[in-house]
C-alpha cells in the first residue's frame, strides 16, 4: 500500500463486538516481534521539515516502534532506520531508548524487525545482518491504551504534528507476534510474505501482506480480527 | 432490544407518559397488528400469542380483524392501570432488570408516539385503525422450508396430509397442533371471510397507514397481494407517507417476478409510497441453502435478486436469514455474496442507505434445528463469520459507505454468544435425537440426501441417528 502525506492505518486495542481473539493491547508487556517491509519515497522526505521522519509500525504516545528518517549532516544525505521505546525505572519518569541503523539509499525494499525479550529485558532492532540492541532497566512504559499505527506514529489530529511522523512510501508487509522470534523464523516470514500464513506456535497477533482489502480496511490474515483500519478524522 | 433508564431520553420520556396512564400501558395494542387471514388469527405485538377473530364480530365490524372484543378487554386493563397477563414478555424484562421493555420501544416508534393523546382519551370500547400493519393473505407457497409449518405453506400442508407429522418426539408439524390451536388454514382457492373483511376495511385503513407489510405464504402467489399493489397504483391520491414492504421468496415463476418488477417500477417512478422494501429469505449458500429451503433453486434465486435490484433503482432488499444449524458451513459465502450485492447496487437513489441488508436471526423453533444442537467446535466458525462481517464493515452508516452495518454484525455475533450458552444435557440429547429423526425422514419423503449436501455434518448426522432415548 502506498502512503502519501497524512495517510496511515491503525489497529485498535479492542473491538466493540468483542471479535478480537488476541489483541495488541498488552503487546509490550511480554515478548514480542514486529516485522515490516517497506520502500520509502526518499525524495519526498525533506530533512528540514516534518516529512523527514516517517513512522512504519509504532504504538503511539511516547512512541514504541520503528521509523525511517532522512537527515542532512555535514553536507551529506543520511538515511537511517530508527527503533524507539520508552522505559521507566521510577513511575512517572520515562526514558527514551533509541537504536539507529544506517541505510543505503539505493536499496528498494527494506525489512526491519523489532524484538522484545522480556526475561532479559532486551530489545533488538534488525535490518539484514545488522543488529542493534538495548538492555533496559525498569519496565517498558504502559502502552496498553495505545493503538498500533502503520505509516505513522500517530494519526490523531489532536496529537502534536511534530510527533505524528507520517510515512511516505510503500509498505507491503506487517506482522506482529506475541513471542520473540529467532533470525531463522524472521527470515522465513519475510520470504513467505506472499502467503501471509502464520505458524500457530509463533503466537501471531497480526499478519498482513496488504493483498486483501476493502475501501476502509486491510485484512488481518492471522484470524485474530486485528484488521488494519484506514484512518480518517471524519470517521471519529 | 433494551436499554438502561439513564440512557435515551426519548425512551425515558415515553415510559413516563405511558406510566402516567398505567404501568401496563402500551400503545402497540392500538397501533400495531399482525393478521394471519389464512388462519383467522390476530395479535398486535408478536409477543403475546395470536387469538382467533370471531366471525360474529367480523360480520358487524371488519375492523375486528384488529379491534376484537378480546383485544379491547386487554386495552381496558391497560387503561385502568393493570398489567395484562398476555404481555408477560415485557413484565419479565421490567421486573427483572432496569432495562426498557418493548412496550416502551414500540410506543416510542414513529407509528405509535404521535397517537398517544388520542389513544389516552379513547374509550376502551372504541375502534382504532392501526398504523403498523402486517398481513398474511394465504398460506399458498411453492416452498416447504425445513423449519416452517403447514399454516404458512401449502406445500407443507400437502406433505403432512400425505405422510402425517415427522417422527420426532413432538411429532413435528403434525396436524393435531393446528386443530388444537384452531389454526387450520383456509385454502387460497376457498372463500375467506377474513380476506373479505380486509377489503371492506382497506380503503379506510390505507389512508392513515404508516407501514404495511405483506407476508404469507408466498405473497406473490396471492391474488390479494397484486390487488394491493394495483390499488396503490390506481389511487388518484396515494398515501405517499406509506412505508410498503413485501416478503417474497423470489423463487416464483419468471412471469410473476417480471410482473412484480413492473408494479414496483410504477410505484417507484410515480412516488406513490415513502419507501418500498422487499424482504426475502435465504439461510446459507448454494446447495445447502436449497436443502434448508425446499423448493429454492439457488442460482435462479440469485439471478432474481440481481434482476430486482437492477431494474428497480430505489427499492432495498433485506435478506431475512433464519440462522440454523445447517446455515453454519456456508454462511461465509453468503456474507461475501451479499457484500458483493452491496457494492454492485449501492446508490444514493435507494430508499435506505444500503441497497441490501442481511438480517441474521437465530432459529429457536423447531429446537432440533437450532445452532445449539451442534458441537461447540462449530461456534468457532460462527465467530469467524462475525469477524468477516466486521472486516467488511462500514466506518459510518451513511449512504456513501458500502459494507456491513453495526446491527448486521451484532446479530451474527449474538448467534455466536447464544450458541455458547449453557445447555441442559438431557434436553440437548433429545434435540439431537430429533435432529436425526427429522432429517432422516426429510430425505425419505423429499428424495434429498443430507450427507451428500452436508458432508461436514456426516459424522454428526450418523451420531444423532444412533441416539436411543
Amino acid at each position: 500500500m502506498k502512503f502519501i502525506k497524512d495517510e496511515c492505518l491503525y489497529i485498535t486495542t479492542d473491538n466493540k463486538y468483542d471479535l478480537i481473539r488476541s489483541s495488541i493491547k498488552y503487546l509490550t508487556t511480554d515478548d514480542f516481534t514486529i516485522l515490516v517491509r517497506f520502500k520509502p519515497d526518499w525524495d519526498s522526505m525533506n530533512p528540514n521539515d516534518l516529512t523527514s521522519e516517517g513512522g512504519l509500525v509504532a504504538k503511539n504516545g511516547m512512541h514504541c516502534g520503528m521509523t525511517v528518517r532522512r537527515d542532512y549532516i555535514n553536507d551529506t544525505d543520511v538515511y537511517v532506520g530508527k527503533c524507539i521505546f520508552f522505559t521507566e525505572k521510577e513511575k512517572g519518569h520515562p526514558i527514551g531508548n533509541e537504536m539507529i541503523i544506517d541505510l543505503l539509499k539505493n536499496e528498494e525494499w527494506y525489512e526491519f524487525s523489532m524484538r522484545h525479550d522480556l526475561k532479559n529485558k532486551k530489545v533488538n532492532f534488525t535490518y539484514g545482518n545488522i543488529v542493534k540492541e538495548i538492555y533496559y532497566v525498569g519496565e517498558i512504559v504502559d502502552y496498553s491504551h495505545s493503538w498500533v499505527w502503520i505509516g505513522a506514529c500517530c494519526g490523531f489530529n489532536f496529537f502534536d504534528i511534530n510527533h505524528r511522523h507520517y510515512f511516505n512510501g510503500d509498505i507491503d508487509y506487517v506482522a506482529i507476534f506475541q513471542s520473540h522470534l529467532d533470525d531463522g523464523q524472521i527470515e522465513r516470514y519475510f520470504k513467505n510474505s506472499e502467503v501471509s500464513i502464520l505458524n500457530v506456535n509463533d503466537k501471531g497477533v497480526v499478519i498482513s501482506n496488504f493483498k486483501t482489502t476493502t475501501p476502509y480496511k486491510i485484512k488481518d490474515d492471522s484470524g485474530n480480527g486485528n484488521n488494519l483500519i484506514i484512518f480518517k478524522d471524519e470517521w471519529f | 432490544m433494551s436499554g438502561n433508564h439513564t440512557e435515551n431520553p426519548l425512551y425515558t420520556e415515553t415510559k413516563e407518559k405511558l406510566d402516567s396512564i398505567g404501568c401496563g400501558m402500551c400503545l402497540a395494542k392500538w397501533t400495531q397488528v399482525t393478521m394471519h387471514l389464512q388462519l383467522g388469527h390476530t395479535h398486535s405485538c408478536h409477543h403475546p400469542k395470536t387469538h382467533k377473530i370471531p366471525l360474529s364480530e367480523l360480520k358487524r365490524n371488519p375492523t375486528a380483524l384488529h379491534n376484537t372484543r378480546y383485544k379491547k378487554t386487554i386495552r381496558k386493563e391497560m387503561l385502568e392501570g393493570e398489567k395484562p397477563e398476555e404481555c408477560v414478555y415485557c413484565w419479565n424484562v421490567e421486573d427483572n432488570s432496569n432495562r426498557f421493555s418493548d412496550r416502551v420501544f414500540k410506543s416510542a416508534e414513529s407509528w405509535s408516539a404521535p397517537h398517544y393523546e388520542s389513544i389516552k382519551n379513547l374509550n376502551w370500547r372504541e375502534d382504532f385503525n392501526p398504523k403498523y400493519v402486517e398481513v398474511a393473505f394465504s398460506n399458498a407457497c411453492n416452498f416447504k422450508c425445513s423449519y416452517c409449518a403447514p399454516q404458512f405453506s401449502s406445500k407443507w400442508m400437502e406433505e403432512i396430509d400425505k405422510y402425517g407429522g415427522y417422527p420426532t418426539t413432538d411429532q413435528f408439524n403434525d396436524k393435531k397442533y393446528m386443530i388444537e390451536e384452531d389454526k387450520v388454514p383456509i385454502l387460497h382457492s376457498e372463500y375467506n371471510p377474513y380476506v373479505e373483511a380486509f377489503w371492506t376495511w382497506w380503503p379506510d385503513l390505507y389512508r392513515d397507514l404508516h407501514t404495511f407489510r405483506i407476508t404469507g405464504g408466498e405473497p406473490l402467489m396471492s391474488k390479494d397481494t397484486w390487488a394491493v399493489l394495483d390499488y396503490i397504483i390506481e389511487q388518484k391520491n396515494p398515501n405517499k407517507q406509506l412505508k410498503l414492504a413485501i416478503n417474497s421468496n423470489l423463487g416464483v415463476p419468471d412471469k410473476l417476478i417480471d410482473k412484480f418488477i413492473e408494479k414496483i417500477k410504477r410505484i417507484e417512478d410515480e412516488g406513490r409510497v415513502d419507501e418500498f422494501i422487499i424482504f426475502t429469505s435465504v439461510d446459507a449458500w448454494g446447495e445447502q441453502a436449497e436443502y434448508i429451503r425446499n423448493g429454492l433453486v439457488f442460482n435462479k434465486f440469485w439471478d432474481n435478486v440481481n434482476k430486482v435490484l437492477t431494474e428497480c433503482q430505489r427499492v432495498n432488499l433485506t435478506f431475512m436469514s433464519t440462522y440454523n444449524a445447517l446455515s453454519v458451513p456456508s454462511y461465509k459465502k453468503l456474507i461475501n455474496g451479499i457484500y458483493d450485492l452491496k457494492m454492485n447496487y449501492a446508490s444514493a437513489d435507494r430508499y435506505w442507505n444500503s441497497a441490501v441488508f442481511l438480517d441474521s436471526s437465530y432459529l429457536r423453533y423447531p429446537t432440533h434445528q437450532t445452532v445449539q444442537v451442534l458441537d461447540y467446535k462449530w461456534a468457532n466458525e460462527v465467530f469467524e463469520q462475525a469477524q468477516l462481517m466486521d472486516y467488511l464493515a462500514v466506518p459510518l452508516f451513511e449512504n456513501k459507505y458500502i459494507g456491513y452495518s453495526d446491527i448486521e454484525i451484532q446479530k451474527v455475533k449474538r448467534i455466536y454468544d447464544w450458541m455458547l450458552a449453557e445447555k441442559n444435557p438431557t434436553i440437548l440429547h433429545k434435540q439431537r435425537y430429533n435432529f436425526g429423526k427429522y432429517f432422516e425422514e426429510h430425505d425419505k419423503r423429499r428424495g434429498t440426501n443430507f450427507k451428500k449436501v452436508f458432508p461436514e455434518f456426516e459424522e454428526f448426522f450418523e451420531y444423532t441417528k444412533s441416539i436411543v432415548l
